[in-house]
C-alpha cells in the first residue's frame, strides 16, 4: 500500500462524467469529460466560477460520490474499486461540515479524532499557531463562522492526509487569521498534495504552484503549472488606472481605448502585452479627463488568476461550445477579453 | 479485524458523544421523564378500569400489564425514533460526507445514538417505572431476580427484540438516504409496531392476524419480560438449542428473524450508500 501511496502522480483523471439526479429524477451532467493530473507533492488550485463543478471533482476523489464513467485514481488508488484505502490517505475540508454547538471545541476535536483515527494533537498545533488554542473549553455556539472555518481546517489537518483536499478554506476568516492560515498551510503543511478551491486569489497565489481552469459545465479548460502559465500569459503588465467620483471616464469610453480591462472599485484594471501598448495607453489616457493616478507593474499570478476567472465567465455553457483546447485558446486571445473590441 | 475495532471506537465515540450532548438539554430531559410519568399514570388508570376481553390471555392486573409494557417499550423501542430524528439532523450538518470520506457508515449514527436513547430510556424506566410498578401491585411486581436463568431471560426479552427495532432503525437510515425525511413514517410504524407487539393489549386478541403478530420478536420479548416482572419466571420462553433451532417457534422467531432482519437491514443500507454515491444525493437533506 505505501508503494501505492507514494505514486508519482497524486491525482489522475481521466474521462471523468458525473451526473447527479436532479429534483424531477433527471441526470444533470456536472462534471463533463474531466481530465487531469496532479503530480504528489503539488499545490493545484482549481479556478472557476461557481456551479462549475470544483466541489463536485473533491466529492469525487474523497469517495463521497462515485464517478458515472471514467477513470479516479488518488495516489494510485482506483477511487471506485480500492475506496477504503482512498479515504484512509484523503482528508476533505468541506465549508458544510456543521459542529454540535453544545460540544466545547476539546470534544469536538477528540470526536472527530476517534472518527478519522488520527491524532487531536496535530489539530491543537495548528489551533495553537492561529491563536485558537485558548479556546479549547468554549462551546461551538460560541464561534463565529470564521473560527469554525478554522475549526473544520482543523480536523481536515488531523488526519495528516496524503491529499488535502480544501475547499474555500479561508472563507469567513478575518485577515490577521487568513494570514496566519496560509503561512502555517505554507511552511507546515508538508509532503502533502493539497487542491485549492478558494475565491481570494491572494490566498491561491501563495500557497499554489499549479492551476486547474474549469468553466461552466464541469469542463476543466487547461491545467498547467504557474510558471509555464505566468511564461504564456498573453499580457507581460498590469496598468491599474485610478479615476475620481464623478469622472466622465465612462466603462463605454474605456472600452474604447482598445484594451481589455476589469473595473474594481474606483480602479480600473488594464492588462497589456507589450511596453508599446503600454505607451499608447498612457498618451490615449492624457487625453482624456477623469485620471487620478496610475501604476504599473509586471504581471502577477494575482492578475492570471483574476484574468482566468473572468475567462471562464465569458464561456458560457451552451450546445455549440467549442471542445477544451480551443476554448483554452480562446481564454488566452487577449482580443476577447471582457470590455475589448473583438 | 482493525476495521470491526475501529467501528466499535467511532460507536463508543459517538455514543458518548449524544449521551453528553442529551444530558446538556435537561428541559428535554425533564419533559420525557414526565411523558414516561404521564404515560404511567394514564395507562395505569386505564388498566384499572378496564376489562381485558380477553381475560385469559392476562391472568393478572390489566395495570400491571400495560405498565410494564410502557417499561419495556420505552427501553426497547425509544432509540428507534430518536435515531432517525438525529440521522436528519446529522444529514443537515453535513455530518454523512465527513463519516463517508473516512470509511464510516452512516449506521454508525442510528446505532450509537440508539444506543445512548437506550441508555437513558434505561435510566429514567428505573427510577421511574420500578417504583411505580412496586406502589401499584402492593410491592409484588416487580418480582424478585430468581436466578441466572431468570437474568439470561431479563437479557435476551430485552436485546434481541433491541436488535430487532435496530434492523427497523438500520432500514429507515436506508430509506432516509433517498428519501429524506422519514420521520412520520417512523412515528407511524413505532405505533403500530407497539400495538402489534402487544403494549395495550395481547396481539392474541387481534382476529385473524393475533398468532402472526405474536411472533415478533418484540411481541414475544414483551411477553416474556411481563411473566419475569410479574411471576419471576418467563413461562412462555424457553432457552434452549432446541427450541431455539425448532422452526416456528417463539425462540426461533425471536433469534432467526432477528438476525435475518439486522441482516437484511445492512444489506439494504449498503446498497442504498452505493446506489445515493452514484446518484449524488447522498448527502442531501
Amino acid at each position: 500500500m505505501m508503494a501505492e501511496a507514494c505514486a508519482e502522480e497524486a491525482v489522475k483523471v481521466v474521462g471523468l462524467v458525473k451526473e447527479m439526479r436532479g429534483k424531477n429524477g433527471e441526470r444533470v451532467r456536472v462534471l463533463d469529460n474531466v481530465n487531469l493530473k496532479a503530480p504528489a507533492g503539488a499545490r493545484v488550485a482549481v479556478i472557476g466560477p461557481s456551479g462549475c463543478g470544483k466541489t463536485v471533482l473533491f466529492k469525487v476523489l474523497s469517495t463521497i460520490y462515485a464517478p458515472d464513467r471514467g477513470e479516479v485514481k488518488v495516489l494510485g488508488l482506483d477511487v471506485v474499486k480500492q475506496a477504503g484505502k482512498v479515504r484512509r490517505l484523503v482528508s476533505f475540508v468541506s465549508p458544510s461540515l456543521g459542529f454540535h454547538k453544545k460540544m466545547s471545541l476539546d470534544e469536538t476535536l477528540k470526536f472527530f479524532s476517534k472518527v478519522q483515527g488520527s491524532d487531536p494533537e496535530v489539530a491543537y498545533r495548528f489551533l495553537d499557531f492561529i491563536k485558537m488554542g485558548g479556546l479549547r473549553e468554549r462551546m461551538i455556539e460560541g464561534f463565529s463562522e470564521g473560527q469554525k472555518a478554522a475549526v473544520r481546517l482543523a480536523v481536515g489537518l488531523m488526519k495528516q492526509p496524503k491529499l488535502l483536499l480544501l475547499d474555500e478554506p479561508t472563507a469567513n476568516l478575518d485577515v490577521a487569521r487568513k494570514e496566519l492560515v496560509v503561512e502555517y498551510l505554507s511552511r507546515n503543511v508538508e509532503g502533502v498534495t493539497m487542491m485549492i478551491v478558494d475565491h481570494d486569489p491572494k490566498v491561491v497565489n501563495r500557497l499554489c504552484n499549479q492551476a486547474v481552469l474549469m468553466q461552466a459545465g464541469g469542463r476543466v479548460v487547461k491545467t498547467c503549472d504557474y510558471q509555464s502559465l505566468l511564461k504564456s500569459f498573453p499580457f507581460k503588465y498590469r496598468f491599474n488606472l485610478k479615476v475620481y467620483s464623478g469622472s466622465r471616464l465612462s466603462k463605454d469610453a474605456i472600452s474604447k481605448l482598445g484594451y481589455p480591462f476589469q473595473v474594481m472599485g474606483d480602479v480600473v484594471r488594464f492588462l497589456l502585452p507589450s511596453r508599446e501598448e503600454l505607451k499608447d495607453l498612457v498618451e490615449k489616457l492624457m487625453e482624456k479627463r477623469g485620471p487620478l493616478s496610475f501604476e504599473v507593474s509586471s504581471i502577477s499570478m494575482e492578475d492570471v488568476y483574476y484574468w482566468m476567472s473572468q475567462q471562464v465567465k465569458e464561456v458560457a455553457p451552451s450546445a455549440a461550445e467549442p471542445p477544451a483546447g480551443k476554448a483554452a485558446a480562446v481564454a488566452c486571445n487577449p482580443r476577447v477579453a471582457k470590455g475589448a473590441p473583438a | 479485524m482493525t476495521s470491526m475495532l475501529r467501528a466499535l471506537v467511532v460507536v463508543a465515540a459517538a455514543s458518548r458523544r449524544y449521551l453528553k450532548l442529551d444530558l446538556r438539554y435537561r428541559f428535554e430531559l425533564t419533559v420525557n421523564a414526565l411523558l414516561l410519568m404521564t404515560n404511567i399514570v394514564s395507562f395505569g388508570l386505564m388498566g384499572h378500569f378496564v376489562v381485558a376481553t380477553n381475560r385469559e390471555l392476562v391472568s393478572y392486573p390489566y395495570h400491571l400489564f400495560l405498565l410494564t409494557g410502557i417499561f419495556y417499550w420505552t427501553v426497547v423501542s425509544n432509540g428507534f425514533t430518536s435515531s432517525i430524528f438525529t440521522l436528519h439532523e446529522e444529514m443537515e450538518r453535513g455530518t454523512i460526507g465527513f463519516l463517508l470520506s473516512n470509511g464510516v457508515s452512516p449506521a454508525v449514527i442510528t446505532l450509537s445514538k440508539m444506543i445512548t436513547t437506550t441508555v437513558e430510556a434505561l435510566g429514567l424506566s428505573t427510577v421511574i417505572a420500578i417504583p411505580a410498578l412496586l406502589i401499584s401491585s402492593g410491592g409484588g411486581c416487580p418480582a424478585p431476580p430468581a436466578s441466572a436463568e431468570w437474568a439470561l431471560k431479563l437479557a435476551a426479552s430485552l436485546m434481541l427484540p433491541w436488535l430487532f427495532m435496530l434492523a427497523v432503525a438500520i432500514s429507515f437510515t436506508a430509506l432516509q438516504l433517498v428519501f429524506k425525511r422519514t420521520g412520520g413514517l417512523a412515528g407511524a410504524l413505532h405505533g403500530v409496531l407497539g400495538i402489534a407487539s402487544g403494549l395495550n393489549f395481547p396481539p392474541q386478541a387481534v382476529p385473524l392476524l393475533g398468532e402472526a403478530l405474536s411472533k415478533l420478536p418484540t411481541a414475544v420479548g414483551l411477553r416474556a419480560f411481563r411473566e419475569l416482572m410479574v411471576f419471576g419466571e418467563a413461562r412462555s420462553l424457553e432457552l434452549t438449542l432446541s427450541r431455539i433451532l425448532t422452526p416456528l417457534t417463539d425462540e426461533w422467531f425471536l433469534v432467526f428473524v432477528t438476525a435475518a432482519f439486522l441482516a437484511a437491514s445492512f444489506m439494504l443500507l449498503s446498497k442504498v450508500e452505493e446506489v445515493t454515491r452514484r446518484w449524488g444525493t447522498i448527502e442531501q437533506y
